[in-house]
């Protein structure tokens, strides 16, 4: 085989053996940005070489292409010139319908406070974190990646210990340090790193949905397999989740199938309080509208959700309130109505201007 | 919860048909326990030609119950290994067990015989949850703690027996034919052991704190966020382990009647070969009791077979070398063939 031009390696491209190039973006931490395409790329171009790109970043595909057919469920749903697009036409097409947004109106009728943290610290982590989530709101934590987000909700889960402070749950103080105890009192927590965290790799789908919900699925002591079966098959299509057999191992499924498994595997315990890390990272435009979805839903039948995003498009889209975090203190706390993503960069960096788009948090697609 | 949570009275979907994939999945999940099986017939069928005297009801009977005592051992430590940990004492639990309840009968010999069982039971849980509290409770790498114990339990032994040793007329009879007595010529032992082993097995794959032993090794991360405690698993398990490990003293003692202080030396690596050769990942997640103890009925026939043939003993370690490599070549060959197969047919319903 020829060594590659030096243009479609830095691109990450292959020769496709039907002649062409073809690059499938699956790296979540690789992010083209406009300013950075090569101007090599244009010569190989111009000379006839024909590129076929296969993303779901849009910026990507609206920087590079000219271009652009969507195909959804197996079916070539648009093919068009790219001019006269915009982002929000092919997540249309690709989903099938428009993507969930609270509706104005909707967010002011928050229930009971569930969640109340309280003078949260961890020395060194987070400082004073205090906050409510009440039933049927999504609360974003927002902020850089390393202003403490990810860890606030690990010490509210029980994970990581924390030194001073309470979390409680409908009144109820949560113990310091167990998952366990948080679980039974009623919080469900989706990690970020659901390969690392989130799934047992070598278990079944069934056996993952069903993992935390094996003491329900008992009949004096021993797991019922009819129960623990009709369990996942119910989640499974509940959530649309594609699957062989709900006995292949988990780690056959696409990411963004993987982390409907572990939404259901929480969901199976109905939560009052479901905590989300990164609920979309690293999955398709359609799988993400759909957890979208799920997750708006879930706040209308009264769950109370934390949601920790670095996509501010997301967070401004379904989140009722967004908290701003930075170097381990809570600096504001935006309502939905008047929260827009310099407010919230401005608050997540500490500076007054809005820093320009390639210093933001966000690396997900612009949907 | 509206569209939700609402409806979880309505019955599950059935789940898509694919029936001949379903077999290829079902057979390679299989394939571990049924390779040992073939490989155990080849072997004994390669003997028995070149040595008809093998297949020799007596000899049989021998095979069987020199396994009861590893297979035994293999199912405490298939529980340790699932869970991504080690047991290392369990030699020494052994032989600490065996002098010990034996020499209850030797002032008395009237001393019950289900006593001395409960004796050995009682020491190997006490060795047990002396391992179980050091690596759940402590935090110490079970590989450290059970190399320390394996030290601690045969210096304990050694101490206590110093140059005596339990010898057979000691020993009341009724004692001494508990490995000799049969049903239509099968060892009574033998099939007590299998019940014994399918129980486990059963516990392992049924059980909601077996299921998490298998979490636990495979994903020990994702086990603590579904809930799962560990420490109290692993505790349990080491224990369980420990207790085996004494009840396998005692028959020891039955079946060799002759017990001093070197009693069950080495036996902890050869036992982690049947576990390993039977198909338990030696870094945790997955395998099966059953496999386990296949491993050791494997190991033990062929330990037999070349004394059959007069072959030097010093092939048998050799051998044994081979087999686990062989084993874990076989895992990884099977486990990259099923990935995949699997993620060929995961394609058409994507």
């Amino acid at each position: 085989m020829t060594e590659l031009p030096g243009w479609a390696q830095r691109l990450d491209l292959a020769p496709h053996p039907e002649g062409g190039w073809f690059r499938e973006t699956w790296r979540s931490d690789v992010t083209i940005g406009p300013s950075s395409l090569p101007p090599e790329y244009e010569g190989p171009r111009s000379a006839g070489t024909a590129i076929l790109f296969i993303s779901h970043r849009l910026e990507e595909v609206f920087a590079l292409c000219q271009r652009v057919t969507v195909m959804r469920d197996g079916r070539q749903v648009l093919s068009r010139e790219l001019a006269g697009l915009v982002p929000g036409d092919l997540v249309r097409a690709m989903v099938g319908r428009e993507l969930a947004e609270r509706p104005p109106g909707e967010q002011v009728a928050p229930g009971e406070p569930l969640l109340t943290v309280d003078r949260l610290t961890r020395e060194g982590v987070f400082t004073d974190i205090s906050f409510t989530v009440r039933a049927g709101e999504i609360v974003a934590l927002a902020g850089l990646v390393g202003s403490g987000r990810s860890e606030v909700a690990r010490a509210i889960f029980g994970i990581d210990r924390y030194d001073a402070g309470a979390v409680t749950l409908r009144g109820q103080r949560l113990r310091r340090g167990s998952p366990t105890g948080a679980m039974a009192a009623g919080v469900g927590f989706v990690p970020e790193d659901r390969r690392q965290q989130g799934l047992v790799m070598d278990m079944s789908v069934q056996q993952n949905v069903a993992l935390a919900s094996l003491g329900r699925l008992r009949h004096g002591g021993i797991i019922r397999a009819s129960a623990e079966r009709a369990m996942a098959a119910d989640w499974a299509s509940r959530l649309k989740i594609k699957y062989g057999r709900l006995k292949d191992p988990v780690s056959m499924l696409s990411g963004g199938n993987q982390q409907k498994v572990v939404l259901a595997k929480w969901l199976g315990r109905k939560p009052a309080v479901l905590i989300v890390d990164e609920p979309t990272r690293g999955i398709d435009v359609a799988t993400k509208a759909e957890v979208h979805h799920l997750l708006v839903q879930l706040a209308r039948d009264g769950v109370g959700v934390l949601m920790i995003s670095s996509e501010l498009p997301e967070v401004l889209r379904i989140s009722d309130r967004i908290l701003v975090m930075r170097e381990g203190r809570l600096m504001t706390e935006l309502a939905h109505a008047d929260a827009s993503e310099e407010e919230i960069l401005s608050a997540a960096t500490g500076q007054a201007p809005p820093p320009q788009a390639g210093e933001a948090p966000a690396n997900g697609a612009r949907d | 919860m509206s569209a939700l949570v609402s409806q979880s009275e309505r019955p599950p979907p059935p789940a898509p048909a694919g029936t001949g994939a379903r077999k290829l999945t079902e057979r390679a999940f299989r394939i571990r326990e049924s390779g040992i099986i073939v490989v155990l017939v080849v072997f004994v069928a390669v003997t028995a030609s070149v040595q008809p005297r093998f297949l020799n009801i007596t000899n049989i009977q021998f095979i069987l119950v020199n396994t009861t005592v590893f297979a035994l051992l293999a199912l405490g430590e298939t529980m340790v290994v699932i869970s991504r940990n080690y047991d290392l004492s369990v030699g020494s639990v052994l032989g600490l067990s065996a002098y010990l309840s034996a020499s209850l009968f030797g002032g008395h010999p009237g001393f019950p015989i289900p006593l001395a069982f409960l004796a050995g039971l009682g020491i190997g849980l006490g060795c047990g949850m002396l391992n179980g509290i050091m690596v759940a409770a402590g935090r110490v790498p079970s590989l450290v703690v059970t190399l320390a114990t394996l030290y601690i339990f045969r210096g304990i032994d050694i101490l206590i027996v110093g140059g005596k040793e339990v010898v057979a007329n000691s020993l009341p009879s009724a004692f001494l034919d508990i490995p000799k007595a049969t049903v239509l010529g099968i060892p009574v032992i033998a099939i007590a052991i299998a019940v014994v082993i399918g129980i486990g097995a059963y516990y392992l794959r049924s059980f909601r704190s077996g299921r998490e032993l298998y979490a636990i090794g495979s994903n020990p991360d994702a086990a603590r966020l579904a809930g799962i405690p560990i420490g109290r698993r692993v505790f349990v398990a080491f224990t369980a382990s420990g207790a085996i490990a004494g009840v396998a003293g005692v028959l020891w003692a039955a079946q060799y009647g002759t017990i001093d202080s070197t009693a069950g030396t080495g036996y902890e690596l050869q036992v982690i070969s049947a576990v390993v050769v039977g198909g338990v990942a030696i870094f945790g997640g997955s395998g099966s009791a059953v496999g386990a103890a296949l491993g050791a009925l494997l190991l033990n026939t062929i330990s037999s077979a070349l004394y059959v043939l007069g072959i030097s003993p010093f092939w048998n370690q050799a051998i044994f070398g081979f087999l686990l490599l062989l084993a874990i070549t076989l895992d990884r060959f099977i486990s990259v063939r099923l990935t995949a197969a699997l993620r060929v047919r995961g394609a058409r319903h994507e």
